[in-house]
């Protein structure tokens, strides 16, 4: 008896060194093969190509060629040194090379007769052997045919390039240009002799926003990560990828208790907050969730504990100056590096600006505790899918941290009400207080409730609460009134009070 | 030897490719109508020197370079295209 096996090896994998595209496209690039990068254009193409051999040298000391067919190197070198690669220090340690096969200005060259591109093939060649070479960036399929007019003899000898690299045993992307965000593949037909592997970039224009994302349409033999995913580019970094739905949830749960800076509010959550919860705090316009914030703060730095504050709202000076009221003092926390404020305005930069900024403040001060007052803020700056994409980003970043991490959410009306921050952030956090005014016989109240305390016992009353120059202080809960929570409370009077209580009796 | 009229061109080939061949003869040809010593004519092979082919951003052979006089010209391709090459010549 024979049997058929098939032990093919699996394709192998280059790490890219790309942050976030390890996660997506679950490992790297298909080593030695080569994949087509399609994006229309201002897509990013030409960032990806040169970040695939800028983070090989950076990371693995491992050299690359830059075949470039549009822009010149001298525009390249500059351009680039604006991401933080300094190419002309690595064309000078042999680390880097181009491949110079942009238009030579003033030199139109005129077709006559057959010709091949065997010039471009050797040259491509010879640069990998002189730097020894282990990855390739080709920018952009689509200059070569602006450069010839016989396209059918440009077709069948990409093709031959894609071979012959493939026969070198490098790794290689290829830019090509796209006309529309959503059609086919690229201009031209060139994904027909590099169609094993796609990564597609796209720049669309959404609500007057510009959204990047990238997809990894296809790995031939081999798995990835399915769908677009929000990327950014950042000055000194290049390419950011932000893998919302590849983030793996697989946080421990921890059952240590810190405190919420208020002993009232611990009581009412059972004895404080779990150490790797989330928090969020939902409340009208000033009825107190920077005073709970602070609160947050106080409890964390008073127990040695580093605290991140990241604020959308105010200023710092504002922030400093409302905290000396309740009698808080931000700034010599800041000085006993406690405490570390960042403040800034939403509309400074994109979400995934402010959230690549966030990691970063997360990673650099290695917070025991973090705040963000208010999520609510960042709303009007993305779109609403994005918004939803940045907190489920954002809170599965704290949560890795093993942190507490308390964000504030202002209600659409005063008296309550759903908003766009809390529709998204409610299923995930672990614990949600709301804080909401209450209107009792012509006088503006504020109340404080836990409505949900995951993995733990919590108080299901309604407190009543007030500001004074010590912070927040809980005191008893509200009796004889209805209604609160739907932002209609109503007075009943004790009889009716204690018929209603003693309705559901048995 | 190089008075002001004398045309130098650089033939960029792969090896002894048929269409680098093909060149050659057409430039044979064009040469009977003029004056050889008018015609400086060097032949690269990029398999050998492919840091020649470098210098000149050649990436499709054949290639004919005019090299002098100014300006530069570039022709690619076998050269069998008659009209355009006589042109490129200046006949």
């Amino acid at each position: 008896m024979t049997f058929l096996t098939h032990s093919k090896a699996p394709i192998e994998k280059l790490p890219t060194g790309i942050e976030g595209f390890e996660l997506i496209s679950r490992g790297g690039l298909p080593k030695g093969r080569t994949t087509l990068v399609a994006g229309t254009s201002g897509s990013a193409k030409t960032v990806f190509a040169a970040q695939f051999l800028a983070e090989g040298i950076r990371q693995n000391q491992e050299a690359g060629v830059f075949v470039t067919f549009e822009e010149p190197p001298e525009d390249l070198r500059t351009n680039l040194l604006s991401l933080g690669w300094p190419i002309t220090a690595w064309e000078a340690e042999k680390k880097w090379c181009f491949v110079d096969a942009s238009p030579q200005p003033g030199l139109d060259a005129i077709e006559s007769g057959e010709f091949d591109l065997g010039a471009l093939l050797v040259r491509v060649e010879h640069a990998v052997n002189k730097v020894g070479a282990s990855r390739v960036a080709i920018d952009s399929l689509g200059a070569v045919f602006s450069q010839f007019v016989n396209a059918s003899i440009v077709r069948a000898e990409l093709r031959r390039l894609a071979m012959a690299l493939k026969e070198m045993g490098v790794t290689a992307v290829m830019t090509a240009e796209r006309t529309e965000e959503y059609g086919e593949i690229s201009r031209f037909g060139v994904e027909e002799f590099v169609a094993d592997n796609v990564i597609i970039l796209r720049n669309p224009l959404i609500e007057e926003k510009r959204r990047r994302t990238i997809e990894v349409l296809k790995f031939r033999g081999t798995v990835h990560q399915k769908g677009e995913y929000p990327f950014t580019v950042l000055p000194d970094q290049g390419i950011i990828i932000i893998p919302i739905s590849a983030i793996e949830l697989k946080q421990r749960s921890s059952q240590t208790r810190v405190t919420s800076g208020i002993p009232d509010l611990d009581r009412m959550c059972g004895g404080g907050f779990f150490r790797d919860s989330l928090i969020l705090v939902s409340g009208a316009t000033g009825c107190g969730k920077t005073l709970l914030t602070a609160e947050f703060i106080k409890g964390g730095t008073s127990r040695n504990e580093r605290c991140l504050l990241l604020a959308y709202e105010e200023s710092r000076e504002q922030l400093i100056r409302n905290a000396i009221g309740w009698g808080i003092d931000f700034e010599k926390l800041e000085e006993q590096g406690l405490l570390k404020m960042v403040c800034a305005y939403p509309e400074s930069a994109g979400l995934e600006d402010h959230l690549i900024q966030m990691k970063h403040e997360i990673d650099s001060f290695k917070p025991d505790r973090i705040a963000v007052d208010s999520v609510t803020a960042l709303e009007r700056v993305g779109t609403l899918r994005g918004f939803r994409e940045f907190i489920i980003s954002l809170a599965s970043f704290v949560k890795h941290r093993e942190i507490p991490g308390l964000f504030t959410a202002t209600t659409a009306t005063l008296t309550g009400g759903p908003s766009v921050t809390e529709a998204h952030f409610s299923s995930i956090t672990d614990t949600i207080i709301l804080l909401r005014y209450v209107e009792m016989l012509g006088e503006m109240r504020r109340g404080v409730t836990v409505l949900k305390m995951r993995g733990s016992m919590h108080e299901k009353e309604i407190r009543e609460y007030a500001i004074d120059n010590h912070g927040m202080q809980i005191g008893k809960p509200f009796r004889n009134i209805v209604g609160i929570l739907s932002g209609k409370p109503e007075y009943v009077i004790r009889e009716e009070y204690h018929r209603l209580d003693g309705m559901f009796q048995e | 030897m190089n008075s002001p009229d004398t045309l130098h061109f650089r033939l960029y080939v792969a090896g002894s490719s048929p269409g680098g061949q093909r060149a050659l003869a057409s430039i044979a040809k064009i040469r009977q109508h003029l004056f050889d010593e008018h015609i400086q004519l060097e032949v690269v092979d990029i398999l050998m020197e492919p840091a020649k082919a470098e210098e000149d951003h050649i990436i499709a052979v054949p290639a004919l370079v005019r090299l002098s006089p100014a300006p530069r010209y570039k022709i690619i391709g076998d050269l069998t295209n008659a009209p355009n090459l006589r042109a490129f010549f200046g006949l």
